[in-house]
């Protein structure tokens, strides 16, 4: 293995794990997606991909809801785990709160909003990397932040927003 | 800027935030699927091409994210996780040798519009052997930094600006003094709060070598720099630069005195936990909070220390140390390295629980006791323009949009826990105004508010400023004023 798959690793491993954590809420499905995907890279090969970080957000993606739909029954740990799982302040319930909020998009919408939001890609790249219309992504982004930002100031309002 | 615009770009904040310091277990590459997988054949010029790609990419949110931090057993991660604590140490004492953790000073700052700048690492430690060496490379590497390798909501002011490459360093003491070559230009400052960032980029990268806490920039053999209207006359401490009113280290220290209820205080040890973020609760906002789970601690100091950051591998320029009475259920320490809070150490004796919050600078605090459940919030920072010493303003930020209706939140330390607002429109006339309490009753207590304000359509379209004050009850004249500006476009 040579030094530049560790270090491509190394430097992409953590946010593609976070990234993939936050889509799914399941460390274990996280985890295994995120393997596949770094195997998936390498049988690949990394002069064919033209840009390392965004290639594995979409092949990661993928089979983390590949895997999903092999294993319904993982449904419900998913939607178990909520704001109720984290401690302390209002500060990370509000976090908690837009972690769950996200995990009740719909696929397509958490991967574009995780795309966008969090790896920073433009609408043009999520479309080419994810193969939709850029109007689409456009769409799709602003029917996931309307949501969100229902949920979260819902779970805002219901908390108080600092006790 | 549409308000929609913007309330997705904030919410994008938050949720990247969030994403961002979620608990992980991370797998090492030893141990990953990747390092087990048969060796492919071949490789190629192109193969090292993608890697150093992925690596100046990685220079954005990535090296954000996935900035390397001390040696194992401490994970590689830019929050705290239960995993990125170093083991409990069920007795620990204070260590006087060599401290085996060190932070990561492979940093350069980037700016931030009306707030202090935050770290970014670069790979600086293997190309510089000494002190000078690894300043001047620092301060090399905010020219080269390209914007888009910024983390969002950052800038590299210093890009492609007027110094080039070498930079000369000298050092006496705590002071390193920085000799650039500029080309025959002036400094680029392209945008209202450009000057400020730069100079802090400058003053706050240079001093970020262990055991350095002055700068004097110079250019071509000693000449003096300026930025805009700004002159380099002096050496400079980040204290000098943060925007942030003046902490004195030897007059902030505070102690709570408090009272058990029911008394006397409980014999049984008090069993404490402690929690961390940055930027989240508001922007620039570092909140700590420690949770008592029973009784009520009867004594709580806080004290800001300065430290030798060489000798302190641990420690940044300054400490907050907050001594109080009860046992922190998992003590130990936990590197952080999100700008401005360095790393989290914890540690027992006895029945009393000493936390130290190693920082890059000193700036203000605020202490609050909230109940139910019973914890105590210690507030660092926030814009500097939205705190004055007894008020601090965490929404509304500056430069806001102007909105019909919003609703400001903050904390506040005021007589009879009553502060004043009122907001002017764009022709200074007071449009809206009322008063508030804060949630804690008592006079000069840090207590947070929070209240709805609706601006009338009579007001004259343009930017607004949410003004807040208590008034003296000895003259009645305005304290603590706090203005934040929202602005249009």
């Amino acid at each position: 293995m040579t030094d530049g798959w560790r270090e491509l690793y190394e430097s992409e491993y953590p946010r593609l794990l976070r990234a993939l954590l936050a889509i799914c809420g399941d460390p274990d499905a996280a985890e295994d997606a995120v393997q596949e995907a770094f195997v998936k890279a390498h049988r690949t090969g990394l002069d064919r991909l033209e840009r390392p970080g965004a290639w594995l957000l979409v092949v990661g993606t993928r089979e983390l809801f590949r895997s999903r739909r092999r294993r319904r029954v993982e449904d419900e740990k998913w939607v178990a785990r909520g704001p109720a799982d984290v401690p302390g302040t209002d500060a990370v319930a509000d976090r908690a709160d837009l972690l769950a909020a996200l995990r009740q998009l719909p696929e397509r919408q958490r991967a574009v909003v995780v795309a966008r939001y969090y790896y920073g890609l433009s609408y043009d790249e999520i479309a080419r990397l994810f193969s939709i219309k850029s109007g689409t992504v456009a769409a799709t982004l602003h029917q996931a932040i309307a949501r969100l930002r229902q949920i979260q100031i819902g779970g805002r309002l219901t908390r108080g927003a600092m006790r | 800027m549409t308000d929609d615009r913007n309330d997705e770009e904030i919410l994008g904040r938050a949720l990247a935030r969030a994403v961002e310091t979620q608990d992980v277990r991370e797998t090492p590459f030893e141990s990953s699927r990747l390092a087990a997988h048969p060796a492919r054949r071949g490789g190629s010029l192109w193969q090292l091409a993608s890697v150093a790609a992925v690596l100046v990419a990685a220079l954005g949110i990535g090296a954000w994210l996935a900035r390397p931090a001390a040696p194992e057993p401490v994970a590689a991660s830019p929050t705290p996780t239960p995993a990125a604590t170093v083991t409990p140490n069920p007795t620990p004492t204070v260590t006087t040798g060599p401290q085996p953790f060190t932070l990561d000073h492979d940093l350069i700052y980037l700016g931030r519009i009306g707030l202090p700048p935050v770290g970014f690492h670069v790979p600086i430690g293997a190309l510089a052997a000494t002190k000078e060496d690894r300043i001047a490379a620092r301060v090399t590497s905010l020219r080269a930094l390209r914007p888009d390798a910024a983390p969002p909501g950052t800038r590299n002011f210093l890009w492609n600006n007027t110094f080039q490459g070498g930079v000369n360093v000298t050092i006496s003491g705590e002071l390193a003094t920085v000799d650039l070559l500029l080309e025959n230009k002036p400094w680029s400052v392209p945008e209202i709060g450009a000057e400020a960032g730069i100079v802090q980029q400058l003053v706050y990268t240079a001093t970020e070598e262990p055991g350095i806490r002055a700068v004097l920039f110079t250019h071509d053999r000693g000449q003096q720099v300026r930025v805009g209207e700004f002159v380099f006359s002096q050496p400079l401490t980040r204290e000098n630069v943060s925007g942030y009113r003046r902490v004195d280290p030897q007059l902030m220290g505070e102690e709570w005195v408090l009272a058990c209820s029911p008394d006397p205080c409980p014999s049984q040890p008090i069993r404490l936990t402690s929690s961390h973020s940055v930027d989240y609760v508001a922007m620039g906002v570092t909140r700590f909070a420690i949770q008592v789970e029973s009784g009520q601690p009867p004594t709580l100091q806080v004290a800001p220390i300065k430290m030798d950051d060489s000798v302190a591998t641990w420690a940044g320029k300054y400490v907050l140390r907050i001594d109080i009475a009860g046992v922190e259920a998992n003590p130990g320490l936990a590197i952080v390295e999100r700008s401005p809070l360095r790393s989290v150490r914890s540690q027992v004796d006895s029945d009393r629980t000493t936390y130290e919050l190693a920082l890059d600078d000193l700036r203000p605090w605020r202490v609050v006791m909230l109940k139910d459940p019973q914890r105590i919030v210690i507030d660092l920072g926030g814009y500097p323009s939205s705190i004055s010493d007894t008020i601090a303003v965490y929404s509304p930020a500056p430069g806001d949009p102007p909105v019909r209706q919003f609703t400001a939140i903050g904390l506040a330390s005021a007589f009879d826990a009553t502060i004043s607002w009122r907001v002017r429109d764009s022709t200074q006339r007071v449009v809206a105004s009322g008063t508030t309490r804060t949630s804690i009753v008592m006079s000069h207590q840090w207590g947070p508010f929070q209240f709805p304000v609706q601006i009338p359509s009579t007001a004259t379209p343009g930017d607004l400023w949410l003004e807040l004050y208590w008034l003296s009850p000895n003259d009645g004249s305005e304290q603590g004023l706090v203005r934040v500006q929202l602005k249009v476009g």
